[in-house]
């Protein structure tokens, strides 16, 4: 349960209420009783008889005399009355009689509310009986109440006779008093039962549940055994139902310590099952006599209810959780009625009417707000369990997604570092050393102009190279070439050479990164110079085709002097080599042909270049 | 690209202003300009206000010049020569021709461009092809075009931009050479003869330049700039 404590005074005013229902409830048989209709006919003088013996006329209400005794018995009340005339029905009103009533006017039995339908009959009732209005003058009534077992006295509170109509403001409340709160309190007593037994079938962990289910059975099995023939359910001539009292009141205390999560001894739920059973079997054996038994059951019961009220009151006040003080309510008007029924059955209060039984319907209705009361704060604890989660998801989403940013972050720079890298390596390799070259040409003793515009131009191009490397689409093999060809035409233009280029029929290949790019772009550029430096050619074609397998092949042709010079074959073989590497780490070779006064160098690349 | 037609000028020799900062650059240039019958030379400017000046001074037909200048850019001498004198042309001289900097010239309203190691030949045969209404355009740059102008060739798009203006054909020819085919495989593709393919080039850097003005004048219609 969640502590909705307030602050200071407020916070007490649960409490106080609690407090306060509690001694108006306890005092209510002082000052409650049933309304009177202003013109009814009270009947208060009888001849009372018990079980057939000396009729002596005694005045209403009545209480048997001690000499009842014990068991089965039967009390005769005769009264004579002078009917008067009455357009409609009459009413015999009961305010209050315990036992089985049934009444007969000169003979004739009266109906009304007299058929009992749950309930005990040795707890009191009210009665709402009709009399035939045919009837008039003077008539005699027979009242008979049947004790069937114990030692609950007979009783019998003045009568009243009354027009049907004068009983119309506060008919509903006698009709409620006669027959329907016993009815309405086993239909919520089931309802409640069986809420109680779903809630612990699923939730058989909890004690709690546990506790009310033992409970909600037990009352149930009470209502139900209520109506049983007498005979059925007596040992002894004494209703077992009582010895069922003592199991009630360990039954709170279980409950109550329960809700106080304090550990309950081990005897406790045995108890519930066996004192009861001992009792009885005392009773049956003929150990222990049965208004003794009687008593120590309602012993048990007193206590029980009394401890666990106490209990729970101030545990809730402890922990400042007033609905834990919700059964302290009945649990304590059950000990304080009980109390006040032993009084009255020993004779120590002289008082006629047994209540505790009442306070039922009364524990019904605090276990059902306790219920509801958890099941607010459970879905109250689940939202905010809910919220909270939630709150956590998107406190970690977003920190995941700020990892996920750092981590693209991480990747983007290490591509940038990787693209910086490979550029220094390639301006290293080709554009610082033209530089040198320059540097070095320029500083010769004889400054030879032609060869510092060479190593100028081979510089010019390598960073044009290298730019035309960068920023490709992974399958823009034939873009990277048209780049390489709009910076050969020109030169070879100057140098009078014919470039017949066509790349219409390369095929797709993919995995261009700007680094693959330029290893190609390397390839072509070394064998156009080494066309230019050893065939003095008039034309180089440059002809993009498809292998068989898929493979492109870009084949550069051009006519070479005849015979062959030896002497460069050297200068050339480096240069083939040098192609020939580069084409390995591109996953291609290259082959040379010579012959028929042409050089034929054939790159081969595979459909997918591999990752530089 | 055409060949070289260092042809006997049978017509007045262009008159050409020359701007570039870099001296020895400038000097070369210089020489190489003053060596061609084709052109005469009138001004050699080193900054941005020379240029201006020449520009306000004489009537010419080709202005040469560099984009990054010490007092200010290339672009906007460009941009001024093409307002006062709008038959004169303009090219670009670059180190590297890169898209960036071609692209930047072409929307002022330059035609072409030279490479700023280009020897006599190519120069003479950038003014000329040039002069003669045909411009040059790279594979790298026609690609950085094509995906300005949209990914597809045949798409419609409302007049006014500057797809919408470019023909069916016109974009053909930038995808092929986006796509990197010589002018030789585009012509015969196309049907269209080869000499053709740098005078449609010429067309696209018309309407890339006149677009640019419109949207130019546009947004500053959008942003309250001017008042029609």
């Amino acid at each position: 349960m969640t502590g909705r404590s307030g602050r200071g005074a407020a916070a007490l005013v649960p409490y106080v209420l609690i407090l306060g229902l509690t001694l108006i409830l306890a005092a209510a048989p002082q000052w409650v009783s049933l309304p009177v209709p202003k013109d009814a006919v009270p009947l208060t003088g009888a001849l009372f008889s018990l079980d057939g013996g000396e009729a002596v006329p005694v005045t209403l209400p009545h209480r048997w005399p001690d000499s009842a005794g014990f068991g089965p018995a039967r009390g005769t009340y005769r009264m004579s009355v002078d009917l008067p005339a009455s357009e409609s029905l009459l009413l015999l009103l009961v305010p209050a009689a315990q036992h089985t009533l049934s009444v007969r006017l000169d003979g004739l039995r009266l109906w009304g509310s007299d058929r009992q339908s749950w309930g005990e009959p040795a707890l009191a009732s009210a009665y709402v009986l009709a009399v035939p209005p045919t009837r008039e003058g003077p008539g005699t009534f027979e009242i008979v109440l049947d004790r069937e077992s114990g030692a609950v006295p007979g009783y019998l509170s003045q009568l009243y006779l009354t027009g049907a109509d004068a009983t119309a403001p506060w008919g509903w409340l006698w009709s409620f008093a006669s027959n329907g709160t016993r009815t309405a309190v086993v239909g919520l007593q089931t309802l409640v039962v069986l809420g109680i037994t779903i809630v612990w079938l699923a939730r058989r962990h909890d004690p709690i549940f546990a506790w009310l289910f033992l409970i909600g059975i037990g009352s149930f099995a009470l209502s139900i055994a209520g109506v049983l023939p007498a005979h059925v359910v007596s040992v002894n001539g004494q209703s077992v139902l009582v010895f069922a009292l003592a199991a009630f009141g360990l039954m709170a205390l279980g409950l109550a310590l329960s809700i106080v999560e304090t550990p309950r001894p081990p005897w406790l739920k045995a108890s519930v099952l066996a004192l009861p059973l001992a009792l009885v079997a005392g009773v049956g054996a003929g150990v222990l006599p049965p208004f003794l038994a009687a008593l120590a059951s309602s012993a048990v019961a007193i206590g029980g209810h009394l401890a666990a009220a106490i209990v729970l009151f101030v545990n809730a006040l402890r922990v400042r959780e007033w609905d834990r003080a919700l059964l302290a309510v009945p649990f304590f008007l059950t000990a304080w009625y009980g109390l006040r029924d032993v009084g009255i059955l020993t004779g120590a209060i002289d008082g006629v009417l047994l209540l505790s039984s009442h306070i039922r319907p009364l524990t019904t209705i605090a276990v059902l707000t306790l219920l509801m009361r958890r099941l607010a704060s459970s879905l109250d604890q689940i939202d905010g369990v809910n919220e909270t989660l939630r709150q956590k998801l998107s406190a970690q989403e977003q920190e995941l997604s700020a990892l996920h940013l750092k981590d693209r972050m991480r990747m983007t720079q290490a591509a940038r570092e990787d693209e910086r890298g490979r550029l220094m390596r390639d301006l290293h390799d080709g554009l610082s050393g033209h530089l040198v070259s320059i540097i070095a040409l320029s500083q010769a003793q004889t400054a030879n102009p032609a060869a510092i515009e060479r190593a100028a131009r081979s510089a010019l191009d390598d960073l044009r190279l290298v730019v035309n490397s960068l920023d490709l689409d992974d399958s823009d093999l034939i873009l990277a070439l048209a780049g390489l060809r709009e910076r050969l035409e020109p030169q070879l233009r100057r140098l009078g050479v014919a470039l017949d280029w066509s790349m219409e029929k390369l095929p797709q290949v993919t995995g261009v990164t700007p680094g693959n790019a330029l290893s190609i772009l390397r390839i072509l550029q070394e064998a156009i110079t080494n066309a230019l430096k050893h065939g003095e050619p008039s034309r180089i074609s440059v002809h993009g085709a498809t292998r068989g397998d898929g493979a492109a092949t870009i084949v550069i042709r051009n006519a070479v002097r005849e015979p062959a010079a030896t002497d460069i074959a050297d200068d050339r073989g480096h240069g083939l080599r040098n192609m020939a590497r580069r084409a390995e780490t591109l996953g291609g070779e290259v082959g040379f042909e010579r012959g028929d006064g042409c050089a034929t160098l054939t790159l081969v690349l595979p459909a997918h270049l591999p990752e530089s | 690209m055409s060949a070289a037609e260092p042809a006997p000028p049978d017509r007045a020799p262009y008159r050409i202003v020359l701007t570039e900062d870099d001296e020895p650059v400038r000097e070369r240039l210089a020489a190489l300009l003053r060596g061609w019958d084709g052109g005469e030379l009138v001004a050699v400017c080193a900054t941005f206000a020379e240029s201006l000046a020449a520009i306000e001074t004489h009537r010419l037909d080709l202005l040469i010049t560099d984009l990054k200048l010490p007092d200010g850019n290339g672009v906007d001498a460009i941009r001024t020569l093409r307002r006062k004198q709008p038959t004169a042309e303009a090219m670009v001289i670059s180190v590297l021709a890169d898209e960036t900097t071609v692209l930047d010239a072409i929307a002022a309203g330059a035609s072409g461009y030279l490479l700023k190691d280009a020897d006599s030949i190519d120069l003479i045969e950038a003014i000329t092809d040039l002069m003669a209404g045909r411009s040059p355009i790279s594979s790298r740059i026609a690609r950085v075009l094509v995906q300005r102008l949209g990914a597809h060739p045949r798409e419609d798009q409302p007049p006014g931009t500057a797809r919408g203006a470019l023909t069916a054909r016109e974009m053909d020819i930038l995808w092929g050479i986006a796509k990197g085919f010589t002018y030789a495989e585009i012509a015969e593709r196309l049907g269209v003869s080869r000499q053709t393919v740098p005078v449609h080039i010429r067309n696209i850097y018309r309407k890339l330049e006149a677009s640019n003005r419109s949207e130019a004048v546009f947004e500053a219609t959008r942003l309250g700039l001017i008042r029609l």
